[in-house]
């Protein structure tokens, strides 16, 4: 634990003397990442799908604000539906125009939650985003986690529906959005995944919240396992197949994310923590304390770095160190 | 000095932005916007609502009484107006009461520095 606990320290000592290159990397990554997903979605058939664009826009992203994400992606997503047809691209404007102004508006600071949803539910981890947001942020994160839940399966229908959208005949703008619209509109697989995702985010952040010993990791298992329990029991109404080991798999690798998070995020040790209580003219106060987990070592370094500190002069001139100042005081006071 | 350099670049400069507004100039020019954000959306739901059932729709627009729908609509944008000015009017009442907190600390940091 010690050696992880060194581990964690480096890397974030490293983190904080190069946070700002840091951060460009980590946002160049995650654009490339998610264009080349969308690419990969779209089947790589448009100009968009252009490794050198898909760069460029990544270099973009690196130096905007991570807010500016979302509108990249977005703009990239509805590129890629206008290839497949202009109506594919305006239903797809209008929808994330929607989501904007109803939602979106309110959570400007959960652009990461909103762009990672997406590629968390094609991975097969749906409990994963809700999870790590239920541990970071508020309660109105959950709309950030909806809306790109909404977003994915949209994306999805209109992926799927490539080549039957390409058998129809283009004016036949009726038959050609309910394909790849009604069909998401009309799915309750949908609905039954965000009840599922607002559970799990739900839990975890209840849990979080209640302050109890390892409340953190308890909030991840149980999140992940609300997810779980709400998407079988979402399969079992629809008279689906359960996929227990689909879930299970899922469900472990929320919890290991989840908790490797975790450690790097707040780490506290319980097992040192203390209680006191103390009050002054107005108030009772009842604290809690939790130490930090931490090597220490960085301290130990730090303390070794530090100038030697001089020897303090004696309080006394060394002809007076063998006076006897107590049995002249008691002298004088005999005296007196 | 860091702390007065802090607020005036840093994240907090946008709380002094916002208190060369009046509270209620500030609420109301967020609610004003929330209106017009909010009717689009609106739009845009019922405009999405109608093109994924357009087909259903057009097959049964004879025997559809638009009127009522419309009564309907309308009550249902009142509605969403309503709770969504509610909402807005909130938080543009939390921000900027935020925002005048940040702005006193900056004031009295700039006291301060007056007169040392």
């Amino acid at each position: 634990m010690t050696k992880l606990l060194e581990v964690r320290e480096k890397i974030e000592s490293f983190y904080a003397r190069t946070a700002s290159y840091a951060d460009m990397l980590l946002r160049f990554v995650l654009l490339l990442f998610l264009l080349l997903g969308l690419a990969k979605m779209f089947r790589y058939e448009s100009i968009f799908a252009n490794i050198f664009v898909i760069l460029l826009a990544s270099l973009l992203g690196a130096l905007l604000p991570m807010r500016a994400l979302p509108l990249l992606v977005g703009l990239f997503s509805v590129g890629f539906a206008f290839t497949i047809g202009t109506d594919a691209g305006l239903v797809l404007l209008i929808l994330y125009a929607t989501l904007y102004c109803l939602f979106l508006r309110f959570v400007p600071e959960d652009a990461l939650a909103l762009v990672l949803t997406p590629p968390a539910l094609a991975l097969g981890l749906p409990a994963l985003i809700p999870v790590c947001c239920g541990l970071r942020r508020r309660p109105s994160s959950i709309l950030a986690i909806i809306c790109g839940s909404i977003a994915y399966h949209v994306l999805l229908g209109l992926t799927g529906s490539i080549e039957a959208l390409a058998l129809l005949p283009a004016g036949d703008y009726p038959a050609r959005i309910r394909l790849f619209l009604g069909e998401v509109l009309a799915d309750p697989g949908v609905v039954i995944e965000i009840l599922a995702l607002s559970a799990a985010f739900i839990v975890t952040y209840g849990i979080r919240r209640t302050g109890i010993a390892h409340a953190f990791f308890v909030g991840v298992i149980l999140g992940s396992l609300t997810c779980a329990f709400f998407l079988e029991l979402g399969h079992l109404a629809l008279g689906q197949s359960f996929q227990i080991g689909a879930s299970l798999l899922s469900v472990l690798l929320t919890v290991l994310i989840g908790g490797l998070l975790q450690f790097f995020w707040f780490a506290p040790d319980f097992k040192r923590a203390e209680s006191f209580d103390f009050m002054d003219d107005d108030y009772y106060y009842y604290v809690r304390v939790v130490p930090k987990r931490q090597s220490y070592q960085q301290r130990l370094e730090d303390a070794a770095e530090l100038p030697e500190v001089p020897e303090a002069e004696p309080l006394l001139p060394e002809d007076m160190a063998d006076v006897d100042f107590e049995g002249k005081l008691e002298d004088s006071l005999e005296k007196l | 000095m860091t702390e007065l350099a802090r607020i005036s670049s840093g994240k907090d400069r946008r709380a002094l932005e916002i208190c060369r507004y009046k509270r209620s100039d500030y609420i109301v020019v967020h609610l004003i916007l929330s209106f017009f954000l909010t009717t689009i959306g609106f739009a845009g739901l019922f405009l999405l609502l109608t093109l994924g059932n357009m087909e259903a729709i057009m097959d049964s627009i004879e025997v559809l009484n638009l009127r009522q729908i419309g009564v309907v609509l309308a009550l249902v944008y009142a509605g969403f107006l309503v709770v969504y000015l509610v909402i807005e009017g909130h938080l543009a009442a939390k921000h900027y009461d935020e925002a005048k907190r940040v702005e006193r600390k900056y004031r009295r940091r700039l006291r301060e520095l007056s007169c040392s």
